[in-house]
């Protein structure tokens, strides 16, 4: 049974929502031994201090502030702004505090006067060559250099010579670089280098005349880049599409949840008059205002930061349509939804209620997901009712299911050892990447990588990783399953790998020694036959790693855990989405009811839908967009988009949040759940549903964790905090997995297909795939990866969806390329089945021998749902390279223009 | 209580007399004439260029900060070095006030960094039209071309309201929403 | 010409023929017996000796070197020793003289130093502009390795192994700094480093590493093989050994010179280098390379020791003392020394970045003429008074090169106050209507005109 509990509110780290809750800011001294400890004086204080901190974290767990530009939780010490420079006694002169370890006995001033004037005097040196722009700068407002020169400075200077200037480049079609601003804090050169993992920016050029820049002018290409906006303490880097828009004071904040992928960050929408400006990390009281925090640890991904505009596109309706006479008309909300229900009625009453199937968008909030499903088993009387129009088969979609109901994982208990199978995390899930590099990087726990594809952000980090052929994945997890249990042999899994039994002994011991662990798969592959027999094999993995590890598997799927939960599927009664195109070709769904285009659109392609969607007897669509789909609707009622929608939902860990409305809904259109109430009502159940938000909420609180009392506004991020925010955490041992009697008893659950914890494993030598690894003669096995910010309905209608886009590539393991004669940069020719595309080659160790990886954008020709069977791939290489983009712009060299 | 009638009457008949004969008229016939106002007086609100012809403003938003009623809406863009409108990075794209919430308390000409925002002498603000008082930014830059500077007679026999306009007063809302 | 007296010339005897002494020339001489000597030794009686012998580092410090190399963690190996080659001081130019004619004796001398301090790879960081002290270096080590001294099992010793890296730097003084070196060898931007821990502890790839200059180095194999006694004959105070003093500037003869510490700085001025030239009178010294206070005429009847020149309120940092007559525009030679430091600080950290253009922007300012009565005040208030820990920069940087860029701006203003207001007050040099030559001008040396200097 779920149970709701209230977060540890102590510190710093408490306060943050993900990434670093054991980072080294603000780390409560709470279970450190004795022997670490000691008393320090801080400011006339006696303080308690461990060993091997540095004076600038005492101060953060005291709450006592020290300013500070380079200095970040998340980064290394740099220790070149000089600002936080403090008195220590016996030291003959101010030292930083930030990168100075405390001593039993130290005496630190941080406000003293020694203090106070040497800051005051860095602070001067700072504006030195810093522009007196604050009026034109978009950071003003909320810059730190503003506020330090108010509260560390002198109100004048003495600088009466010229200042410095430099060349405005132009790197990034994200990110603006203003240099004259900059102060040379070194933040976003080391965010780079450590978190993004792209190493793309450096400083240049020598003493004063030194900047800021990427190598070669080129963009800064990371999928974590924004965060750069954030990390710069002055107006040197800049938002481009958010650049002069509006003044930070004049937007509303809305504390909310990003709705883009699994991962679930906690996130701040900038609104003003109805219109999103801008998605940061969340933003926090801190100097009397709400503000980003710049020593945030809660970095975003660039998809949840610059796309999540996508309900202000051109093609947003507010309105409802019915269909009169082959012709959509607008109409009034409660007319379509009349009729709406009135059409939906006709086919209940013609075909019975299991000819319709509803349809709900995997970002569908808890609230939506257990009306959809109350209204399909209970007001419709029908078994179809599914999220997973996203997994690639029936099988997968199955797997995946059964994986959810029983995962047991999450990163906040900080794994000794992160196993990952098949890692395309960066790219599904981007902030659950960038926490498990973090527990590799800053917490140097291990991290263990198997499977046929690497993720190439975590690569960097593996203690050790072992490759195998796209479907050896279940064989190789039951081997190491066996070996754990001591049923199989090393030398056998060694062989199986293709390494030598050190290695692989190496890995086992790793295991083994390990006192908690933390199993992450993947659970996307190319086409959705690969997951249902790992996922099994995964789960007996799981069983034979025992106590103390967990296991959490990895979908993109913003509520996937929640809508599971939730029972939004079909089980083995219904049709699922991935068996909806045959069930209406063979008549047996006669009536489809989306709720988000979303929830329809990977099916297939548009003609493919058009052609299944133009039979059914009635197609309800409540969306946000005009499309294909909506142009074929009997009704489409308009739902509200991104940032108009309350609820909850759960990320991929199972900790809920709430999504808040922002703005309200555009037009005539209405929240999912008020459009499920109405539906529910026009079928003929005047109780259906609930009034308001809060009601809804209440039920699915029933449903989930019965004996808890959280509202609404508890989970609400109280005060730009969420200190005191509400978990509903995911109980150990599978409880996820929802029993038939929590649901309320007028529910029909009895055939819901609910599969136990214990997975019938593959037997340890046998190759369960269905495909057999084959070497690069035979031509190569493919693999493909969502990605967050890929081509897909909704990510299309962001106002920069191109830039977003990832360069296409196609990634091909060393020895592969160099049997067929390929380099990174150079185009080649991807033959696919028969079709063809010209695609740029990366070489990287990502896949596997044999195998090739194709990122987002390059399949939308192929459509890989619509490639069942086997998958011949060919690389023709061209003699052409990819074009760089930055020796365009290497015309532009930015140098300083006096010196 | 004679006598206080006969201090009242005297006072006024004095003033009366003053008036008349001595030169001491404190009104004037408006609007044939027109009285000269102190240089700080806080009419209508004008924006300036710099001699180049480049506007002054550069679109801070520090008006909008302070104004105590909320009158000042705007949204800055960046310019195009090719085709400047400020000398800076940016500059307003839009810019209104509603004169109807204005208090005309002064606070944006100080806050003013670039000293872009005065308040003109222009006091006859009236007008028949809810449109009107929303100053839009063209109209604030070249007031004399817009009828709204220095030079602007009152015209009693021009009526504002033609049947377009109307017309197109009723379709606009305002244009400040906030 | 006055009589000097005439002193034992050790490290550089034959200075004059500017020869670079070869394998075969240095083995007739006994060349490479003390390091076979050292192999029998015990690691901890060599530093003994270097502790005894008193020797001071030569790079400016004067850290004592024994000291330092007995800072190193009991058993944390493996052990780096880099040379500090990157001489880029202006005024000092002792090593490349060394490295050029006796780059044998270095190597003894780091194979002397490897086995005292047990470590098996020394780098040698030679200044990118060296480019015939690289060469040579690079082929007398080849010449070593090639007989065996060098590489695995040195003289045929089992288990012993030196291996010396030769390593040419880009060109930046920082790289002189010694945690900047390291980083630099380390393949990054020279960027110092932050200290604690310092390079004995966690150095070179974060290993116990120690950084030493080459004239500190070539003398180990001088109190090996002569003994302590021997080198503290030529002692003042806490100063001792003979050392190379880099005498450039306004004399007669200028040049390196190979003296005891005792020898005062008006007898090398005015006796070993022949005076100020024709006509000339001398105007102010600085007597330790272009960081230390400068000093005034008559403050140099003081022995050149560190103890010495300290007294006087300078430094003897790298001896290099340099030399200028009464032609010479004190501000205008800051001025030039602040543009120095300006270009060479390297950018890491605020004080020194901001600080160190800042007063070359306004020293450059009051000499074209357009000084303001509150400069000098800023000028006192940024660089202190030339003493360590005060003024803005000095001690707020993350190396030494922020105090190096602020010591002198403070003592100039103090020792030439007077010149410093003239600028200001009657806004023009008085020193332009001279016509006559300038001392050390951007770019050349003399007769350069004013007109050149870039001004900001």
């Amino acid at each position: 049974m779920a149970q709701v509990t209230k977060g540890p509110a102590c510190g710093i780290g408490a306060t943050i929502g993900y990434g670093a809750p054991a980072g080294k800011v603000g780390r409560a001294l709470e279970g450190v031994p004795e022997d670490q400890l000691f008393t320090m004086t801080l400011n006339g204080r006696e303080v308690k201090a461990r060993k091997g901190e540095t004076i600038m974290e005492v101060c953060h767990r005291e709450d006592t502030y020290v300013p500070h530009y380079c200095w970040h939780p998340s980064l290394s010490i740099a220790g070149n702004c000089r600002l936080c420079l403090v008195e220590v006694e016996k030291v003959p002169k101010p030292i930083i505090a930030c990168q100075t370890q405390v001593s039993p006995g130290m005496v630190v001033k941080s406000a003293s006067e020694q203090a106070k004037t040497a800051q005051e005097w860095m602070m001067e040196f700072l504006l030195v060559n810093h522009p007196l722009d604050c009026p034109i700068c978009d950071r003003g407002g909320e810059c730190q250099l503003q506020r330090y020169s108010m509260e560390y400075g002198t109100s004048h200077s003495r600088m009466a010579d010229k200042k410095r200037k430099y060349v405005k480049p132009q790197a990034d079609p994200l990110i603006d670089i203003e240099r004259n601003r900059c102060i040379m804090c070194t933040r976003c050169v080391r965010f780079c280098d450590e978190v993004g993992g792209d190493h793309v920016m450096g400083v240049f050029a020598r003493g004063n005349d030194n900047y800021i820049g990427t190598f070669g002018q080129g963009p800064v290409s990371n999928i974590f880049s924004g965060n750069v906006i954030d990390l710069c303490p002055v107006g040197c880097l800049t938002s481009k599409p958010f650049r002069f828009k509006a003044r930070v004071w004049e937007l509303t904040q809305t504390q909310t949840t990003c709705t883009q992928c699994s991962s679930g960050c906690k996130v701040t929408s900038w609104t003003r008059n109805g219109r999103l400006y801008r998605t940061t990390p969340p933003s926090r009281q801190r100097h009397d205002h709400f503000t980003i925090n710049e020593d945030t640890e809660e970095f975003i991904c660039n998809q949840g930061r610059f796309g999540a505009d996508f309900s202000a596109h051109d093609s947003r309706r507010g309105e409802s349509l019915v269909r009169r006479a082959d012709r959509l008309e607008p109409a009034p909300f409660g007319d379509a939804v009349a009729r709406a229900g009135k059409a939906l009625r006709e086919v209940v009453e013609r075909h019975g209620g299991e000819s319709v199937a509803i349809l709900l968008s995997p970002r569908a909030t808890n609230e939506e997901g257990l009306l959809a499903r109350k209204l399909a088993r209970d007001v419709v009387g029908t078994w179809s009712v599914d999220w997973r129009a996203n997994q690639q088969s029936v099988e997968a979609a199955n797997a995946v299911s059964a994986a959810l109901r029983v995962a047991d994982g999450d990163l906040e208990s900080e794994p000794d050892v992160v196993v990952i199978v098949n890692g395309d995390i960066a790219h599904q899930s981007p902030v659950l990447a960038l926490r498990i590099q973090e527990l590799g990087r800053r917490h140097l726990k291990k991290i263990v990588m198997l499977g046929h594809y690497h993720d190439p952000y975590l690569a960097g980090h593996a203690a050790m990783s072992f490759h195998n052929a796209p479907g050896r994945t279940a064989e190789i997890l039951a081997q190491l399953a066996g070996v754990l249990a001591g049923e199989a042999s090393v030398a056998d899994l060694a062989s199986s790998l293709g390494r030598t039994e050190e290695d692989v002994r190496e890995l086992v011991d790793t295991i083994k020694s390990a006192q908690s662990g933390l199993l992450v798969q993947s659970l996307q592959d190319f086409d959705g036959r690969y997951a249902p027999a790992e996922v099994p094999a995964a789960g007996a993995l799981r069983a034979a790693l025992g106590e103390g590890w967990g296991w959490l598997p990895v979908t993109g799927e913003r509520n996937a855990v929640g809508l599971n939960a939730l029972g939004c599927e079909p089980g083995e009664h219904g049709i699922g989405a991935r068996g909806l195109l045959d069930a209406i070709g063979d008549g047996r769904i006669k009536a489809v009811v989306a709720i988000g285009a979303d929830a329809i659109d990977p099916l297939g392609n548009e003609e493919l839908l058009a052609g299944a969607l133009s039979n059914l007897d009635a197609f309800v669509l409540a969306d946000s967009f005009d499309s294909p789909y909506s142009r074929l609707a009997t009704v489409f009622l308009g739902m509200a988009g991104n940032l108009e929608t309350d609820g909850t939902a759960f990320d991929i860990e199972g900790n809920i949040a709430l999504v808040k409305a922002g703005v309200d809904p555009v037009g005539d259109s209405r929240q999912g759940w008020r459009i499920l109430t109405e539906l529910g009502r026009a079928l003929g159940r005047a109780d259906f549903g609930a009034d308001s938000i809060e009601d809804v909420w209440t039920q699915v609180r029933a449903e989930l964790a019965a004996d808890s009392d959280a509202t609404l506004a508890a989970l609400e991020l109280e005060g730009g905090t969420n200190a005191a925010q509400f978990v509903v955490q995911r109980p150990a041992g599978g409880a996820r997995n929802r029993a038939p009697e929590h649901n309320p008893g007028n529910y029909r659950t009895d055939g819901l297909h609910l599969r136990s914890a214990a997975f019938e494993a593959p037997k340890a030598g046998t190759a369960p795939s269905s495909s057999d690894p084959a070497s690069a003669a035979d031509g190569f096995l493919l693999t493909w990866g969502p990605h967050v910010s890929g081509r897909g309905y909704l990510q299309n209608r962001a106002s920069i969806a191109e830039m977003l886009l990832p360069k296409p590539f196609l990634e091909v393991h060393p020895a592969d390329a160099a049997a067929i004669g390929v380099k990174t940069n150079q185009f080649a020719v991807l033959h696919v089945n028969g079709l063809r595309t010209k695609v740029g080659i990366k070489v990287g160790r990502g896949p596997a021998r044999g195998t090739v990886y194709m990122s987002a954008g390059v399949y939308g020709p192929f459509d890989p749902s619509s490639n069942a069977g086997p998958v011949e791939v060919r690389i023709e290489p061209l003699d052409e390279l990819v074009p760089d983009q930055g020796e365009a712009l290497i015309a532009a060299e930015s140098a300083p223009e006096s010196h | 209580m004679i006598l206080e009638l006969v201090k009242g009457f005297g006072l006024a008949g004095r003033h009366v007399f003053d008036a008349l004969f001595r030169g001491k008229m404190v009104t004037v016939s408006y609007p044939e004439v027109r009285r000269e106002q102190p240089v700080f007086f806080r009419g209508r609100h004008r924006l300036q260029r710099y001699e180049d012809g480049l506007e002054r403003c550069v679109g801070c938003a520090l008006c909008a900060a302070v104004c105590p009623s909320e009158a000042i809406y705007l949204e800055a863009k960046e310019n195009n070095p090719a085709n400047r409108v400020s000398p800076g990075e940016r500059f307003a794209e839009v810019y209104q006030i509603h004169l109807l919430r204005c208090i005309f308390c002064g606070f944006c000409e100080e806050a003013c960094p670039e000293d872009a925002i005065v308040m003109g002498p222009t006091y006859e603000l009236a007008s028949d039209r809810r449109t009107d008082f929303v100053a839009q930014k063209h109209e604030m830059l070249d007031p004399r071309e817009k009828g709204f500077g220095d030079y602007h007679v009152y015209d009693p026999y021009i009526s504002h309201v033609t049947p377009e306009s109307d017309k197109e007063a009723k379709a606009d809302p305002w244009a400040l929403t906030s | 010409m006055p009589e000097v007296a005439e002193w034992e010339r050790v490290l550089l005897p034959d200075i004059e023929k500017n020869e670079t002494e070869w394998l075969a020339a240095y083995l007739k001489k006994g060349g490479y017996d003390v390091a076979r000597k050292a192999l029998d030794m015990e690691p901890e009686s060599i530093v003994a000796q270097v502790k005894e012998s008193g020797l001071r580092g030569r790079g400016g410090a004067g850290f004592p070197t024994g000291m330092k190399w007995s800072f190193l963690p009991k058993g944390a190996f493996p052990r780096y020793l880099a040379i500090n080659a990157d001489e880029s001081e202006p005024g000092t130019c002792k090593d490349r003289p060394l490295m050029e004619q006796r780059p044998h004796t270095l190597i003894e001398g780091i194979i002397c130093s490897c086995l005292a301090i047990e470590s098996e790879t020394a780098f040698i960081y030679i200044r990118g502009e060296y480019y015939k002290s690289a060469k040579v270096m690079e082929k007398a080590v080849a010449e070593a390795y090639a007989e065996g001294f060098l590489g695995a099992n040195i003289f045929g010793r089992e288990g012993k192994r030196v291996d010396i890296v030769v390593h040419r730097g880009a060109g930046a003084y920082i790289c002189g700094e010694e945690t900047a070196l390291l980083t630099s060898l380390e393949g990054y931007r020279g960027y110092p480093k932050l200290k604690p821990p310092f390079p004995a502890i966690s150095g070179l790839y974060g290993k116990p590493t120690i950084i030493n200059n080459v004239e500190t180095i070539i003398n180990v194999p001088y109190i090996l093989k002569n003994g302590a006694e021997w080198f503290k004959k030529w002692v003042h105070e806490r100063t001792t050994g003979l050392r190379l003093y880099s005498v450039s500037g306004h004399v007669r003869k200028p040049g390196v010179y190979e003296l005891p510490p005792t020898v005062t700085l008006k007898e090398l001025i005015h006796d070993y280098c022949g005076g100020i030239r024709n006509g000339h009178d001398l105007k102010f010294v600085i007597p330790g390379g272009s960081s230390v206070p400068w000093l005034k005429p008559d403050q140099i009847d003081i022995p050149m020791s560190h103890e010495g020149v300290a007294a006087a309120g300078s430094m003897l940092g790298s001896s290099a003392v340099m030399v200028c007559d009464h032609t010479v525009c004190p501000v205008w030679a800051l001025g030039n020394l602040s543009h120095f430091y300006k270009h060479e600080s390297c950018g890491q950290c605020t004080p020194c970045r901001e600080g160190s253009s800042w007063l070359y922007k306004i020293v450059r300012r009051i000499e074209a003429g357009g000084g303001q009565p509150g400069d000098l005040d800023t000028l006192y208030s940024l660089a202190g008074e030339g003493t360590p820990g005060s003024g803005m920069i000095s001690g707020k940087s993350i190396c030494a090169l922020g105090d190096a860029a602020a010591w002198p701006v403070g003592s100039a203003i103090k020792q030439f106050r007077e010149e410093f207001e003239e600028h200001i007050e009657t806004g023009k040099c008085p020193y332009r209507e001279r016509k006559t030559s300038y001392w050390m001008a951007n770019g050349g040396f003399v007769n350069e005109s004013f007109d050149g200097m870039p001004v900001p």
